[in-house]
C-alpha cells in the first residue's frame, strides 16, 4: 500500500500531512493547481477548483501532470471519478481561444476571432443567450468574429458557462516610455523577480504576495518590462503618494513623469495612479471620469489590491482586454466571492507564495499572534445582554474594559513602534487621550497624516492610533508591533492588512507582535474568529491569553 | 460416428448421456418441470417458446453461424458456411460452434447432415441475417455483378440503405422523379425487385449477398470484440481503489443508518421516498441525489432498512441493523454487496429529480442478469480496465437479442455502482469482484475485501483551527465520539471533522464534562491538544448549565425567607411535593388551585397571580356552558304538486319492487369469460338475462338485460325500455332469466 503524504478527498480537498517526509516535495507539486485553504500546523488542506486547474493549465500544466501528481502522492485510492473530472475539467481550457488577425474567405478583415478545436463546444457556447450576441459574423466552421469591445465580456461570460477561453490575442504596445529600475544598494528579491517574469510570459495576471512583500517592486519591475505608459490603480490617496514615492526612489521616473488622479488632482502623466473611487465617481448616474481609462494610449495597467476592486471598475476593465494587465494582491479571496471575474477579467494566478515560506525566506518578519481574551465586568453584560441586536458588536467591541488591557500591553512593548487599530472613532479618540498617543483618522488633513507617518518611522513617536484608514497600503516600515481593539466586523481580509502592517523585515530580526483584544462571550469573539480564519489557514497559530495574565504580568 | 437419425426426437434420443447433460444445462427450461421422456423432451425443445430461448442464449458470432446455417440448403456443411461467411472463420472454430449449437439442439444431424430444427426457422423470422427470399420464390430476376456495376448513383444509394437489412422497403410515394424514385424505377425495369404482400418492396438473397460481396455477416459479427486497446491498470492500484471505495461506501452506510435510526423518513403512501427527504438525505451525508438514492436502495435491499409498518409509516433500520453494528467492515461489505447483486432494483430508471426512489417503479427483473453479465464481460477482460461503452459493445456481441433499448444507460448505472461497491477499481474488476463471481451466497465473500480495505486508525490529528484529521477510517468507540463531539466536514481517504460550540454543546449534553472531552480528545490524538479546542471546550462548558430547565406546574414566592422555610417543613404541605429552587421561589408539580386550596387549608394566605405577575382574586366557582341548540327542522306543507310526485315515486318502487325478483338468492358471481359466453348465447338467442352490474358508486344493481350485441368489452342492449352499453368488466355475474 502505498504511503504518501497526501489525502485525497472526495470532496476534492487534498490533506497534506506535514510531519510526513515528503511532505515538502509534495507540496511543491500541488500548488500549481490547488489552493491551499487551511494551513494550521499538522495537516494543510488544499482545494482543488475548477479555477486552480484552468491556472494550472493557462501556466503549461496538463491533466496527466496533475492526475499523476496525485498518483504518486495519494496515500489512499485517488477517486477515480475526481480524475476523470480533473481530466474533463482541464480539457476545458483552450478549447476555445482568442486570436487576433484573421483574414475571411470573402476577404474582410476579422481583428479579434474566438477560435476553437471542436465544433461542438462552438456551437454550445453560441447557444448561450448571453454569449451569443457577443459574437459577430462565421469567419468559417470553428472560428467566429469578436468585436474588440467585447473581449473581456467575452472571456466573463466563457468563465461562467465553464469553457474558459485562452487569450491569444495578444496586447497592443501602448504608447511607449522608457521606464527602468534604479538598482542602487538593493535589488529585486528572487520571488519577487519569478513574479515579474511569470507575469511578462503570462501577458496578463496576478501576483500574489503577502502584504510587506514588496508588492509595488514587482508593480514597478513590470514598468520597466514593458516601457510604456502605465496607468495605477490603488485603494485610495495614501496609498496613491505612497506608489508615487515607491517609484520615485526606485525608478527613472522623475516627479514630472509621474501624475495623481485622485479627488483632488486629475493630473494625466506617462506614468498615472489614480484611485479606485474617483473611477467609480458617479455623477447623474454616469462615471464622470471614464474618460481617463482611455486618456493616453496605455501599455500597462496594475491593479492594486485586487480583492478590493470595486465591482464597477470590473466592467470598465471588461473593454481593456487588450492592453496588458497587472494584478496584486495578498490574497485571491474575495469577501464577494468574485474570484472567478478576476480570473477572466484581470488574468490567470501567475505568481504566488506562501506567507510562511516568504517568512522562512527573511523577507517578511516573524509574527506572534494574540488573541486577548477581556471579561466584561457584570453592568457591562448587563448592557450588552439586553442591547438590540444592531448595536452589539459595536457595544462590546469598544469595552471600556479594554483600555486597561491595551495600556498593558503598550506598557509591555515600550520603545517598539506600535499602532493601535479600531474602527470606532470614540474608542480610538478615548485610547490616544489614555495613551498620550497621535490619532489618525479618515478626517486627518493628507498633510498632518503624512507628517504623522514621517514622526513614526523616524522614530519620534513611538505609539500611534489608527481607525481603518489604515487598513489600506499605509507604509511604516518600523511598526511592529499591532493591537486591534475593533474592527469591522468578520472582514477576513482586513485582518490579513493589518497583520500585513508589522510584517515589514525589522532591521534587528525581532518577532513581530500582533495582538486582538477581543471581548469574551460575545458578538467581538465570535467575530474575531472568523477574522482569524484566513491567517490560521495560512499557518499563523492565535495564542489565546487571558486579560488577567496580561494586565497581572506588566 | 453417431448413428444418423430420422428425425429430430430420433437424434436426441440418440444422443449420449453427457450430451444430454449438457443440453440440459444449456437449455434448463428442458429440465423444468422433467419431462416424462425424450418424446416429450423433443416436442418441448421444439417449441417456438423454448427454441426462442435457447436461440436468445447465443452470442452474436453462433447467432450468425445459425443464421448462415437457415440460409444455407440442409445439409449444413462447415464448407458451405465458409464460402458464405467468407471465410472468415477456421474450419476448426466453424466445427466447434456447429457442435455447441447442437448441442443445444437447434441442428439436429439426419442422414446428410446437419439441419437447422424448424423452430429455428420461425424463430429467425423470415429475413435470417436480414436477407430477403431467393429471386425465384418472389419472382425477382438476379441481377447480375455487371448490371450493378452500371447503374446509376440512386441506386447504389438505395441499395447501400437497404444492403445490411432489413430487405424490405416501403416504395416511394410522391415525387416520381425523385432520386429514389428514379433508383427504383430503375430497379423495378430490370426486375430486380419483389413485393411482399403488403405491397413493400422486397431486395432477393441473391441480389443481398451480391450487394454484402457475397457473405452473409460482417466480419466483425464473427469476432469478439476486443478489449486489447483498453488500459491495464497495476493490480494494486485497482484494489486499493476497490478497497477505499468499499471503506467510504460503508462510511456512508453507517452514517446513513445512524440518520435512520434517529430520524425515520416517511414513507409515500405509493410507497417510496420523498424526493424533500432524499435530498435532505444527500445534504447530511454530503453526497449528491444519485449517491444517496443508490445507498438507501442498497440499506433496503440489504434489509437493512425496512418500511416499519406503522399507521404512519416509516423507513427504519431493521433489527439485523444491530448484529450489522458489531460486524467486522468485511461481513458489512460482504452483505451489501451481495444484496446489490441479486437485486432486481436499478437506478437507470430513476429521474434526474429523484422521484420514485424505494418506489415500485424501479423494479426490473432483467436488471440482475444485465448487471451481472456486465461484471462477467470485465472478468472476461483479463484485469483491463473498460468504460461503459465498451462493455456494451461486449454484451451487444454475447446476447445480441435480449438488449434493452437503454443498454447504454443501464450500463453505466449498473458500472457506477460496482465501482462504488469496490467490486471494480479504476474501472477494472478487482480480487474481490472476482470473489464476487464465484460466490454462491454471502457466506462465500465474507472475507474477499478484508485485505483490500484500508487499515482502520486509531487516533485523530487535532489542529490549531478546531478540525480533526482521522487520516483513515476509524473504528469503534473513537468513531462515536467524533461523531458526538464534532460535525463531519470532508469525507474521503480520511476524515476532516470540525469542531464548533453546538458540536461540543452536544457531547456536553449527553453528559460528558469538559474535563472528560479534553482527556479524551487529548488521549485519541497523536498531536499535544490545541490551546483553541481547550479554551472552545472549557468555554462551552463554562456556559453550558448556566441556564436551567425544569418542568413545574406551579410556583410560589415571597420575599420572607422565614416564610419559605416554614413552607418547606410543614408536614401537611408534604404532598405538594415543594422544592426550593431559591431562596424566595418554591415549585409543586400540583395544580395552582390545587396548591392553593392546600395552602388555605394549612392557614397560610396565598393570593394567585397571572404569569405577567398580577393578582387574580379567587371567585367561587359559578359555572357557564356554551349553548348548543338543537337542529331545527323546517316542515314544508304538502301541496297538491308534492303529493302527486310522491305518489308518482310509490308507483314506481311498485314496480321496481315488482320486477326485483323475490326470493331468489342473490346472484352468483360468474368470472367474466362466463359471463360473456351467457351475453353472448343470450344475444344469439334473443332471451334476456339476469345480470348483477357494479354500478359507478359501486353498488351492485341487479338489471333484467336484453343484451343485443357484445364486442371489445362492451356489451350493448335493453334494460328497462332504455338502451344501455354495460361494460363487461363490472358484470358481476350473469345468469339466463
Amino acid at each position: 500500500m502505498p504511503d504518501g503524504p497526501l489525502i485525497v478527498q472526495s470532496d476534492k480537498t487534498l490533506l497534506l500531512e506535514l510531519d510526513h517526509p515528503r511532505s515538502d516535495e509534495a507540496r511543491q507539486a500541488i500548488a500549481p493547481f490547488a489552493e491551499l485553504e487551511r494551513a494550521p500546523e499538522h495537516v494543510h488542506t488544499y482545494r482543488v477548483t475548477p479555477l486552480g486547474l484552468w491556472n494550472a493549465r493557462a501556466a503549461g500544466h496538463d491533466a496527466e501532470a496533475v492526475v499523476d501528481t496525485l498518483l504518486t502522492f495519494s496515500r489512499y485510492a485517488v477517486p477515480q471519478s475526481l480524475l476523470i473530472d480533473i481530466a474533463e475539467t482541464m480539457a476545458r481550457y483552450g478549447r476555445l481561444t482568442l486570436a487576433a488577425g484573421v483574414t475571411g474567405p470573402d476577404g474582410t478583415e476579422h481583428p479579434l476571432v474566438l477560435h476553437s478545436t471542436d465544433r461542438a463546444v462552438l456551437e454550445e457556447v453560441l447557444r448561450h443567450t448571453k454569449i451569443k450576441p457577443l459574437l459577430g459574423a462565421r469567419v468559417d466552421d470553428l472560428t467566429i468574429a469578436v468585436h474588440p469591445s467585447e473581449r473581456g465580456h467575452l472571456k466573463q461570460e466563457l468563465l461562467k458557462v465553464g469553457w474558459p477561453a485562452e487569450d491569444l490575442a495578444g496586447y497592443v504596445d501602448g504608447e511607449a516610455h522608457p521606464i527602468s529600475l534604479v538598482t542602487g544598494g538593493w535589488q529585486l528579491r528572487p520571488y519577487q523577480r519569478h513574479a515579474v517574469e511569470g507575469f511578462w510570459h503570462g501577458g496578463s495576471g496576478v501576483v500574489v504576495l503577502p502584504c510587506g512583500a514588496g508588492k509595488t517592486l514587482v508593480g514597478a519591475a513590470a514598468m520597466a518590462e514593458a516601457q510604456a505608459t502605465t496607468l495605477i490603480l490603488v485603494t485610495n490617496t495614501v496609498a496613491a503618494r505612497q506608489w508615487r514615492d515607491e517609484l520615485l526612489a526606485r525608478t527613472s521616473l522623475t516627479e514630472d513623469e509621474i501624475g495623481e488622479y485622485s479627488g483632488q488632482r486629475k493630473e494625466i502623466r506617462p506614468v498615472t495612479i489614480a484611485t479606485y473611487q474617483v473611477l467609480t465617481t458617479k455623477r447623474k448616474g454616469v462615471y464622470t471620469h471614464l474618460d481617463l481609462l482611455d486618456a493616453r494610449d496605455w501599455g500597462l495597467i496594475v491593479y492594486d489590491e485586487v480583492h478590493l476592486l470595486p465591482a464597477p471598475v470590473f466592467r470598465m476593465t471588461a473593454d481593456l482586454q487588450a492592453r496588458r494587465r497587472l494584478g496584486l494582491t495578498a490574497t485571491l479571496v474575495r469577501e464577494d466571492g468574485r474570484e472567478g471575474e478576476v480570473f477572466s477579467l484581470i488574468g490567470p494566478k501567475r505568481f504566488d507564495a506562501p506567507w510562511k515560506d516568504i517568512e522562512a525566506q527573511g523577507y517578511i518578519a516573524p509574527a506572534d499572534c494574540a488573541e486577548v481574551r477581556v471579561t466584561l465586568p457584570d453592568p457591562e453584560r448587563m448592557a450588552y445582554a439586553v442591547a438590540e441586536f444592531a448595536d452589539r458588536y459595536r457595544l462590546a467591541s469598544s469595552s471600556p474594559s479594554k483600555l486597561p488591557v491595551v495600556r498593558a500591553l503598550v506598557d509591555r512593548h515600550e520603545g517598539e513602534p506600535t499602532l493601535v487599530i479600531g474602527q470606532y472613532l470614540d474608542q480610538l479618540h478615548e485610547l490616544a487621550e489614555d495613551l498620550g498617543a497621535d490619532l489618525i483618522t479618515g478626517e486627518t488633513p493628507v498633510a498632518q497624516r503624512q507628517k504623522l507617518f514621517k514622526a513614526f518611522r523616524e522614530g519620534e513617536i513611538t505609539r500611534l492610533i489608527v481607525s481603518k484608514v489604515a487598513n489600506f497600503s499605509v507604509d511604516l516600515p518600523e511598526a511592529s508591533v499591532a493591537i486591534q481593539v475593533s474592527g469591522t466586523f468578520g472582514s477576513r481580509q482586513e485582518e490579513a492588512q493589518r497583520l500585513g502592517r508589522v510584517l515589514r523585515p525589522k532591521a534587528d530580526g525581532r518577532t513581530a507582535h500582533f495582538y486582538t483584544v477581543v471581548a469574551r462571550d460575545t458578538q467581538d469573539a465570535e467575530y474575531a474568529a472568523v477574522r482569524q480564519r484566513f491567517l490560521a489557514e495560512q499557518g499563523y497559530a492565535y495564542r489565546i491569553l487571558d486579560a488577567e495574565d496580561v494586565v497581572g504580568s506588566s | 460416428m453417431r448413428q444418423a437419425a430420422r428425425s429430430y426426437a430420433d437424434d436426441l434420443r440418440g444422443r449420449s448421456d453427457s450430451d444430454l447433460a449438457d443440453l440440459l444445462l444449456r437449455r434448463p427450461d428442458l429440465a423444468r418441470p422433467a419431462p416424462a421422456d425424450l418424446t416429450a423432451m423433443a416436442a418441448r425443445a421444439g417449441t417456438i417458446a423454448s427454441t426462442a430461448r435457447a436461440v436468445d442464449a447465443l452470442d452474436r458470432r453462433a447467432l450468425s453461424i445459425l443464421e448462415a446455417a437457415v440460409l444455407l440448403r440442409p445439409p449444413v456443411t462447415v464448407e458451405g458456411l465458409s464460402t458464405l461467411l467468407g471465410n472468415s472463420l477456421t474450419a476448426e472454430e466453424l466445427d466447434e460452434i456447429l457442435d455447441d449449437l447442437w448441442t443445444r439442439a437447434l441442428l439436429w444431424r439426419d442422414d446428410h447432415g446437419l439441419r437447422p430444427v424448424t423452430s429455428v426457422v420461425d424463430v429467425l423470422g423470415p429475413y435470417p441475417a436480414g436477407l430477403g427470399p431467393g429471386a425465384a420464390e418472389i419472382g425477382a430476376t438476379p441481377l447480375t455483378p455487371q448490371d450493378l456495376e452500371g447503374a446509376p448513383d440512386e441506386v447504389h444509394a438505395v441499395l447501400g440503405a437497404l444492403t445490411w437489412g432489413p430487405p424490405v422497403a416501403q416504395p416511394p410515394t410522391g415525387d416520381a422523379a425523385s432520386r429514389t424514385a428514379r433508383a427504383v424505377q430503375w430497379l423495378q425495369a430490370r426486375d430486380a425487385l419483389g413485393n411482399t404482400e403488403s405491397g413493400a418492396l422486397l431486395v432477393p438473397r441473391e441480389l443481398g449477398l451480391l450487394l454484402r460481396g457475397g457473405r452473409s455477416h460482417r466480419p466483425e459479427d464473427l469476432v469478439a470484440p476486443s478489449a486489447a486497446e483498453a488500459p491495464i491498470p497495476d493490480r494494486d492500484h485497482v484494489n486499493t481503489a476497490a478497497g477505499g471505495a468499499a471503506a467510504e461506501l460503508l462510511a456512508h452506510c453507517d452514517e446513513l443508518l445512524a440518520l435512520l435510526a434517529a430520524d425515520p423518513v416517511p414513507v409515500l403512501k405509493g410507497g417510496g421516498l420523498a424526493v424533500r427527504d432524499l435530498r435532505s438525505l444527500a445534504r447530511s451525508l454530503d453526497a449528491d441525489v444519485r449517491r444517496a438514492a443508490f445507498l438507501v436502495e442498497l440499506l433496503v435491499a440489504a434489509e437493512l432498512v425496512a418500511d416499519d409498518g406503522e399507521l404512519e409509516p416509516h423507513f427504519v433500520p431493521t433489527s439485523h441493523y444491530d448484529i450489522w453494528r458489531s460486524s467486522p467492515p468485511s461481513q458489512q461489505w460482504a452483505r451489501l454487496t451481495w444484496s446489490w447483486w441479486t437485486s432486481v432494483r436499478t437506478l437507470h430508471l430513476l429521474p434526474a429529480s429523484g422521484t420514485g426512489v424505494l418506489g415500485a417503479d424501479l423494479t426490473w427483473p432483467p436488471i440482475r442478469a444485465l448487471r451481472q453479465d456486465a461484471v462477467k464481460v470485465l472478468q472476461a477482460s483479463d484485469d483491463h480496465a473498460l468504460d461503459a461503452s465498451q462493455v456494451e459493445d461486449a454484451l451487444r456481441f454475447r446476447r445480441p437479442r435480449r438488449l434493452p433499448r437503454d443498454l447504454g444507460a443501464v450500463l453505466r448505472t449498473a458500472l457506477d455502482e460496482a465501482a462504488l461497491l469496490g467490486v471494480t477499481g479504476m474501472g477494472a474488476l478487482s480480487d474481490a469482484g472476482r470473489v464476487l463471481l464465484q460466490a454462491n451466497g454471502i457466506d462465500d465473500l465474507a472475507d474477499a475485501i478484508h485485505p483490500h480495505l484500508p487499515e482502520p486508525v486509531e487516533h485523530v490529528i487535532l489542529q490549531g483551527d478546531l478540525t480533526a484529521i482521522a487520516p483513515g477510517p476509524l473504528t469503534g468507540q473513537l468513531a462515536d465520539i467524533m461523531r458526538l463531539t464534532s460535525d463531519v466536514e470532508s469525507r474521503g481517504g480520511a476524515t476532516v471533522y470540525r469542531f464548533s460550540p453546538a458540536s461540543v454543546a452536544r457531547a456536553l449534553d449527553r453528559g460528558w464534562t469538559a474535563d472528560e472531552l479534553v482527556e479524551t480528545l487529548a488521549a485519541s490524538s497523536l498531536t499535544p491538544l490545541p490551546q483553541a479546542l481547550e479554551y472552545l471546550v472549557r468555554d462551552e462548558a463554562r456556559r453550558h448549565g448556566q441556564v436551567r430547565i425544569g418542568g413545574a406546574s406551579t410556583y410560589i414566592r415571597t420575599d420572607d425567607p422565614a416564610r419559605v422555610a416554614e413552607l418547606m417543613s410543614r408536614p401537611e404541605l408534604a404532598l405538594l411535593r415543594l422544592s426550593q429552587i431559591s431562596s424566595s421561589v418554591l415549585v409543586s408539580p400540583a395544580e395552582p388551585s390545587v396548591v392553593h386550596e392546600v395552602l388555605r387549608e394549612a392557614g397560610i394566605g396565598a393570593v394567585a397571580e397571572t404569569a405577567t405577575g398580577e393578582t387574580v382574586h379567587r371567585r367561587r366557582g359559578e359555572r357557564r356552558t356554551v349553548s348548543r341548540p338543537g337542529r331545527r327542522v323546517t316542515h314544508t306543507l304538502l301541496t297538491p304538486e308534492a303529493t302527486e310526485e310522491i305518489v308518482h315515486q310509490l308507483r314506481a318502487g311498485e314496480e321496481a319492487a315488482a320486477s326485483r325478483p323475490t326470493g331468489r338468492p342473490a346472484l352468483a358471481h360468474t368470472d367474466p369469460t362466463t359471463a360473456l359466453a351467457i351475453l353472448r348465447e343470450a344475444a344469439a338467442d334473443q332471451t334476456p338475462v339476469w345480470i348483477g352490474y357494479a354500478s359507478s358508486s359501486g353498488q351492485i344493481e341487479r338489471l333484467l338485460f336484453h343484451p343485443e350485441n357484445a364486442e371489445g368489452g362492451r356489451v350493448t342492449g335493453m334494460v328497462s325500455g332504455t338502451r344501455r352499453v354495460l361494460s363487461i368488466h363490472r358484470i358481476t355475474g350473469a345468469a339466463p332469466a
